[in-house]
């Protein structure tokens, strides 16, 4: 008798074949049903127009002429318009990907993305010899310094920020989310030129996030995806799709001759006192005394080389100048907090130590009252009719 | 599953190349489905027309709310159960104690090609009854789960799971006869 496994096997492997010419029969009839569907309601059931004209080999030899004549018709119809779902196709078939990512828009630092799977590899502008290699599934970064050759492989406990895992992960998501609503239909809105060319602009959203696609008008290749949320903008351009990504890439391992440490960032405890003192590290060792002309999530990143220099030569403890360096980040990524709530900020040229002039205010969520921050990093509840003007 | 979804909505949104891509992807494991529970290329072969016409037809109002594959499967499982049941009431011998069906020879305009080991297996098949038949098909060729396939039959898991098991057996049997003889 059979082994059970051998009867599995013997199912699996029982193949059938299906014959090209009504496979293709059966296509063209299909594509003019999907013609006939477009202008008409649903029509009474018809008999198979395929086999009615496969049946005689005469009408089998002149349906092989129609159909190449069909197929070379159907390529010339689909190649030449764009449409938006030929735009964003690579964004959801492709394996790998490269992006420029630029916080905060033009001119604002650039990193480059590589991804491939739930593994990124980001190099920035801000650190030219820093590699990040990020893995959003486990919250695990393996931070790379290129030129003293030390790595640091941080735990990250808290969730990832959704738009940091990986920015065309949270594309396709919103994508996904706004085609399950049967009227969405997105349409070309307006063209824009666009490093010297032609591009067609579809924007996607509403005022809280915003997602605005421009494609090539001649070719419907992506040029740009722009991103807002809130008060962040980013930018990603410069797509390649399924470029070779080793595996060695975006390794968690440190290469050999790497010193490894080990160290933690803990994003899920995110408070006020992380603002607080990320306003401090601010005015107090990357301006002179005063506060920083906007408080957004870009304006830290573009500070991280000076950061770096100006914390870096201070004569204090690294526990310490570690410690500054968390509260930069946890400051930064507080902000993001900040975007779900009602906020402002007016701490512009504010000095330091400014007890009188409040600096940040915003309503946490189901309060009554406003927390002000003030110019002396002193923080109050204050109702609505008594914030500052 | 997502390169489903975005197929569906390329779809639904006219895109023929997309129409083009879920015919080539799904076809042949449709065909391989209806032809294995009924035993009948000609009858596989109008229903797969059939869910693939019905699938054009209702591009507008159609949602996706599991796999894409899991749908048109379950498509080609209620054509087929019906044709079955017309058959069953059309014969005076039921199906499920009919003589073994040989595949039809080759006609010119045949969509279906079977080999030797499927023609084999469908004969072997015709033999089991209609639930169990489904139960290996689906399981087995379908890649449907035990859960999927309970809830299409409207029975309870262990009953699905049993129904596989019976026709898994039998057909062990079957084979092993023909192949003894």
């Amino acid at each position: 008798m059979r082994p059970a496994d051998e009867t599995r096997q013997f199912i699996k492997n029982a193949s059938i074949n299906s014959n090209p010419e009504v496979n293709e029969a059966v296509l063209k009839e299909l594509l003019n049903e999907m013609d006939k569907s477009k202008s008409m309601p649903c029509s009474a059931r018809q008999p198979n127009i395929w086999r009615i004209i496969m049946k005689s080999p005469v009408t089998k030899l002149a349906a092989a002429v129609v159909l190449i004549v069909g197929v070379v018709i159907f390529s010339l119809i689909v190649s030449p318009g764009v449409t938006f779902a030929d735009v964003i196709k690579p964004l959801f078939e492709a394996k790998t990907f490269a992006y420029d990512l630029l916080v905060g828009g033009e001119g604002g630092p650039v990193a480059r993305d590589h991804v491939s799977g739930n593994r990124i590899r980001r190099t920035m502008s801000t650190g030219p010899n820093i590699v990040l290699i990020i893995d959003a599934d486990a919250a695990k970064l393996l931070r790379l310094d290129t030129a003293g050759k030390t790595a640091a492989l941080v735990d990250i406990a808290g969730p990832l920020e959704k738009h940091a895992r990986d920015y065309i992960a949270f594309v396709r998501e919103t994508i996904e989310r706004l085609m399950a609503d049967p009227n969405f239909e997105p349409k070309e809105q307006f063209q824009r030129q666009i490093d010297g060319r032609k591009a067609i602009v579809y924007s996607l959203g509403n005022d809280r996030e915003r997602i605005t696609i421009l494609a090539d008008a001649e070719t419907g290749a992506l040029v740009q995806i722009e991103l807002e949320w809130g008060r962040e903008i980013c930018i990603l351009k410069n797509f390649e799709f399924n470029i070779p990504i080793s595996e060695n890439q975006i390794s968690l391992d440190p290469p050999a001759g790497y010193t490894m440490r080990r160290t933690q960032m803990d994003f899920s405890k995110l408070s006020e006192k992380d603002l607080i003192e990320s306003l401090r590290v601010w005015a107090k060792y990357l301006r002179d005394g005063t506060f920083p002309p906007q408080l957004l999530k870009q304006e830290y990143i573009k500070q991280i080389p000076l950061f770096r220099q100006k914390i870096g030569g201070l004569s204090i403890p690294d526990a310490e100048k570690e410690q500054l360096g968390n509260y930069f980040i946890q400051g930064m990524m507080f902000i993001q907090i900040l975007n779900e709530m009602e906020w402002h900020y007016a701490g512009a040229g504010v000095k330091l130590g400014d007890a009188e002039t409040a600096i940040v205010w915003y309503r946490p969520e189901g309060s009554e009252t406003y927390r002000v921050i003030y110019g002396d990093l002193s923080v109050k509840d204050v109702s609505e009719e008594n914030l500052p003007k | 599953m997502l390169e489903d979804k975005l197929l569906v909505w390329r779809f639904k949104h006219g895109s023929k190349e997309a129409l083009c891509h879920i015919y080539e992807k799904y076809r042949d494991d449709l065909l391989r489905i209806a032809a294995g529970l009924l035993n009948e290329t000609s009858a596989a072969e109008d229903i797969v027309h059939d869910v693939f016409v019905v699938f054009v037809r209702s591009a507008k109002h159609f949602r996706l709310t599991g796999s894409l594959r899991g749908y048109l499967a379950r498509c080609v499982v209620n054509r087929a159960r019906n044709a079955n049941l017309s058959r069953q009431r059309r014969q005076t011998v039921s199906m499920n104690n009919a003589e073994p069906i040989a595949l039809d020879s080759r006609r010119p305009d045949q969509w279906i090609i079977c080999s030797e080991e499927f023609s084999q297996l469908s004969n072997a098949m015709a033999v089991l009854p209609y639930e169990q038949r489904e139960a290996v098909i689906l399981h087995i060729q379908g890649g449907m789960k035990f859960r999927e396939i309970a809830k299409l039959q409207g029975v309870s898991d262990k009953t699905a799971q049993s129904r596989f098991r019976y026709g898994l057996t039998k057909l062990r049997s079957i084979l092993h006869s023909e192949v003894t003889k």
